[in-house]
């Protein structure tokens, strides 16, 4: 059993313009002890879908349909019709957030609150959590700054966040999220808004907590770079769907989508041929309010065809672990319902 | 966050030093001379001049006037022939008692109604507390008083409109202060918690799990209560000058209808030594808040 | 029949042409922004209540003197405290003169005092907060203390001051509304223009040598206009408010002049016997300072690009 089993997630937003789809069929599991990235676009649902697994959508985003298990438990946030399924539900994630199941967020400068002290901030999830005494927690949280690298981590308990320096900042987060040791860890885009020598070394410290502590981790980035190094799965999001899904060898090497083939070409590696110019994927992402009848990436794909247009992809399976989304590789006419 | 406070003092006595010489000079211009009434002859006039050192030459007196101020001699009044510390000590239990109940009033019910409006889910409550805080920051004072006394005192008979003698007395007066500023804090409120709300910061409190209450007081409120605080300043300062037209419209014996009387009779000094005080207890206020502010909210102490 | 159907299906799988690629997406209509505006002002129904209240006190202020057959100061001793009746429509007061033409004069003088006051305190504010916020550094830094120390004590301490050495009238009362007037809208530029000048357009407009005059009035002044705008309507109220206030006091229009604030003065010691000429100029004076308010907010929300 999967540690984690998501199947058919649908997410929605009602806005002033109309019913923006971020979250559309989504399918994944991930195993225990098992690193996997999402890759996509800036609004291609990866960071949404996060929130949706959390529990922690805005008050104008609902699930629409789909289930969630989580660690052998029931936790698909659909059909919450009654005040009483949504009580029951924001106790059950209330109880799992943070301590099976926790977040590291994106901007640190953000996800801290200016007001509060770094040791209040700290403690008080452990304290939530776990039956112990402020001290306890206390010395639980000094234990984390220093297993997260934070030098003099009795001094920083009393300080507040506008002291710490960006990549301080996104360790704190990082050992917020570590307290209660999860089962499960997602990160969403950690890097993103660090120094680029600083980003190395939070990715080398999510890489070094991965491994000691053996926690399950979601990356969630717009750079496949990051997640070569890191992940042991890859899926590729694109339109509120999952069009690719492999492990990172048959991502990187046997890639198949167009739209995966775009970003490894655009990827910027010193590895890579210097004479080997990057490419960049033409056009801009998709509109969530109005989604085309067919392929979302149809307007970019430099292989459109005229199916592209009328109808979804469907999934073709290559291995045991890699599939995806795309007309190119199952051109049958079985497949075909629109006239 | 010493140099911080040391600075807001410095500009304090500034503020002091402007309003003592804006008043002075402004009473100084008002047409006519202090004792002038019916039964007072002009040489009487001159002799009291004399007395009161007001033959002197402007600039002597601006002197003279300022080294008394700073001994706590705020003069007196010719008309009245009392001193206006003598008329300060009179007016202050009524003022200050209706003052700090009316205070407190407005900061508790302004911030339930704040936040009430922020996070209910009715749009009817909404709407209808969005409508009280439009009503209330649009009703002058006086309008609510006189309505309060219309219906409650006039037509009902059901409180008292006169003085301040029992604890009963206090309901139509604290209710006419306390209208607006209820208003004003609960829609400054309703916006600072609004916006904490939206924070990532909430979002990332939920992750940790943290119950809703939790969340509320100790990472919204304290976020959206900062705001809150700079406005008490501007608050006492509305309640002093409202104070004005409320002690006169319910006969309360206070510094503020002291100050309505003296106007009334051009008693000018008696106007500029209420100025003065009543501007010197609002820079102290402000001050104290400003104090207050840096210590609730630790970026104050880096940032000046 | 089978093959053809077969042969339609498989050309699903032919190359689309590129000019069919985009077709789906329509362009969603652009409007200019004070079309957009006004779309979302006439839709709040509380704006456009303001709105009405306004122009219709407006209407009061021009005409109501020139269809009422009475002066605000004619006296008449045989109509003392007369209820709302055909010949006076809203009753007449202790001295038997007619509430509707002192409610006219009172609706002139409130709102010539809350819009020449608004529009006095806009062109100081906006030049000295301009100056303030576009030189910066120590000019800007003197500037905004001397604003600090006037704003410290209430203006009303002022307001007061400055009536009675200038004496009660019109004149009087906007001087010294504008004296401490100016401040609220001198911070709101200062803020507004500080926030604009970090913007690239405003480096954009320098690298291309336009002149710094220029740049100030031109394009820092028109990006801020919004929320100018904003406290513009709710300095009107504002004004108003302490008009009456004084008027109430008894520093503002004196008699015979009808003011709403000293109508509400001289009725007050009749509230037991006739608390409806109290009813009266209070009324006038709560609807008009909501209306301001409603009109304020709703074009406040209407101008913030957010609510799109």
């Amino acid at each position: 059993m999967s540690l984690l089993e998501i199947n058919n997630l649908t997410t929605q937003f009602k806005t002033n313009q109309g019913t923006v789809s971020a979250l559309r069929d989504v399918s994944y599991q991930v195993e225990a002890g098992e690193v996997l990235g999402i890759v996509g676009e800036s609004g291609s649902g990866k960071s949404v879908g996060m929130l949706t697994l959390m529990g922690l959508l805005a008050s104008n985003g609902r699930v629409t349909s789909g289930t969630i298990k989580f660690d052998g438990e029931d936790i698909s946030p659909s059909n919450l019709d009654s005040k009483k399924k949504r009580n029951d539900y924001e106790n059950k994630m209330r109880a799992l957030r943070g301590n099976k199941m926790s977040m590291i967020f994106q901007d640190p400068m953000t996800f801290l609150n200016p007001v509060l002290k770094i040791g209040i901030q700290m403690t008080e999830g452990i304290l939530a959590h776990t039956k112990c005494t402020k001290a306890e927690a206390r010395k639980r949280a000094v234990e984390l700054m220093k297993q997260v690298g934070i030098p003099s981590p009795k001094n920083r308990f009393e300080q507040y966040p506008f002291e710490f320096s960006g990549g301080m900042r996104q360790r704190i987060i990082i050992a917020i999220a570590l307290a209660c040791n999860p089962k499960l860890i997602i990160a969403d885009e950690p890097t993103t808004a660090l120094d680029v020598t600083v980003q190395a070394q939070i990715l080398e410290l999510i890489k070094k907590i991965t491994k000691d502590t053996g926690t399950a981790v979601i990356m969630i980035t717009h750079d496949l770079g990051v997640v070569a190094t890191l992940c042991d799965r890859i899926a590729i999001m694109y339109g509120g769907k999952i069009v690719e899904e492999g492990t990172t060898d048959e991502i990187f090497y046997k890639s198949k989508h167009p739209y995966t083939e775009g970003l490894l070409k655009s990827i910027n590696n010193s590895e890579k041929d210097t004479s080997e110019p990057l490419i960049p994927i033409p056009g801009t992402p998709p509109d969530l309010l109005n989604l085309p009848k067919g392929c979302a990436f149809m307007a970019r794909c430099p292989y459109t065809m005229k199916i592209c247009k009328a109808q979804q992809p469907v999934t073709t399976k290559y291995s045991k672990t890699h599939s995806c989304s795309c007309w190119l590789y199952c051109m049958d006419e079985s497949y075909i319902t629109v006239s | 966050m010493i140099k911080y406070i040391i600075k807001r003092i410095l500009i304090g006595i500034i503020t002091m030093l402007v309003l003592i010489t804006v008043t002075f000079f402004l009473v100084r211009l008002m047409p006519g001379s202090p004792f002038e009434a019916e039964n007072v002859s002009a040489s009487m006039i001159g002799t009291l001049e004399k007395e009161y050192g007001l033959d002197q030459p402007l600039y002597k007196q601006y002197i003279n006037y300022i080294d008394k101020v700073l001994h706590g001699d705020l003069g007196v009044s010719y008309k009245k022939g009392i001193s206006i510390k003598e008329l300060i000590k009179r007016g202050a239990p009524a003022t200050m008692s209706l003052g700090i109940i009316t205070f407190i009033v407005s900061a508790v019910i302004g911030i339930i109604l704040g936040i009430w409006q922020a996070t209910t889910k009715s749009e009817f409550i909404r709407g209808l507390l969005v409508s009280y805080a439009t009503l209330g920051v649009s009703l002058p004072n006086f309008i609510t008083a006189l309505l309060l006394i219309m219906v409650f005192g006039v037509w009902l008979h059901l409180l008292q409109i006169v003085g301040l003698s029992t604890p009963k007395h206090y309901i139509l007066p604290v209710i006419a202060q306390s209208f607006g500023p209820i208003a004003t804090i609960s829609r400054l409120v309703k916006t600072t918690y609004t916006e904490a709300m939206q924070q990532d910061y909430v979002i990332m409190a939920r992750a940790k799990g943290l119950d809703k209450m939790h969340i509320s007081i100790r990472h919204i409120l304290k976020n959206a209560i900062i705001p809150v605080i700079t406005y008490f300043g501007p608050c006492i300062a509305f309640l002093l000058t409202g104070s004005f037209v409320v002690e006169s419209l319910f006969s309360i014996p206070g510094i503020g209808k002291e100050f309505v009387n003296a106007i009334s009779n051009r008693d000018y000094t008696v106007v500029m030594g209420l100025s003065i005080f009543i501007g010197a207890a609002i820079i102290i206020a402000n001050l104290i808040v400003d104090i207050i502010c840096s210590f609730v909210d630790p970026r104050i102490k880096l940032t000046n | 029949m089978d093959d053809t159907a077969e042969k339609l299906k498989s050309d699903w799988f032919l190359p689309i042409d590129p000019s069919e690629k985009n077709d789906e997406f329509i362009a969603v209509e652009s409007k200019s922004f004070l079309s957009e505006a006004w779309g979302r002002f006439k839709k709040n129904k509380r704006a456009v209540f303001g709105l009405i209240v306004v122009i219709f006190f407006i209407l009061l202020a021009v005409f109501g003197p020139l269809i009422s057959k009475f002066t605000y100061d004619e006296q008449n001793a045989d109509v003392l405290n007369v209820l709302p009746n055909p010949t006076y429509w809203l009753g007449t007061d202790k001295f038997g003169r007619d509430i509707f033409t002192r409610l006219c004069y009172g609706a002139r003088i409130s709102l010539f005092v809350g819009f020449v006051s608004a529009l006095i305190n806009l062109i100081i504010g906006v030049v000295y907060g301009g100056i303030s916020g576009y030189v910066g550094g120590k000019t800007d830094m003197i500037m905004m203390r001397t604003v600090d120390i006037i704003y410290a004590v209430p203006s009303m301490l002022y307001v007061i001051l400055i009536m009675l050495v200038l004496g009660a009238n019109v004149k009087s009362i906007l001087i010294g509304i504008c004296i401490p007037g100016w401040i609220g809208m001198a911070r709101q530029v200062r803020g507004q223009i500080i926030s604009l000048k970090e913007q690239e357009f405003a480096l954009a407009a320098l690298v291309l040598g336009a002149s710094s005059r220029r740049i100030l009035f031109k394009h820092l002044t028109i990006n801020a206009i919004g929320p100018i705008i904003v406290q513009l309507t709710f300095l009107v109220p504002q004004a108003i408010f302490t008009e009456a206030f004084l008027s109430f006091v008894g520093v503002g229009i004196s008699a015979p002049m009808a003011s709403w604030g000293s109508m509400a003065q001289d009725s007050r010691q009749l509230i037991t016997m006739y608390p409806i000429q109290l009813l009266w100029p209070t009324l006038a004076i709560c609807l008009t300072i909501f209306s301001l308010n409603f009109l304020g907010e709703g074009i406040g929300d209407a101008l913030n690009p957010k609510n799109r």
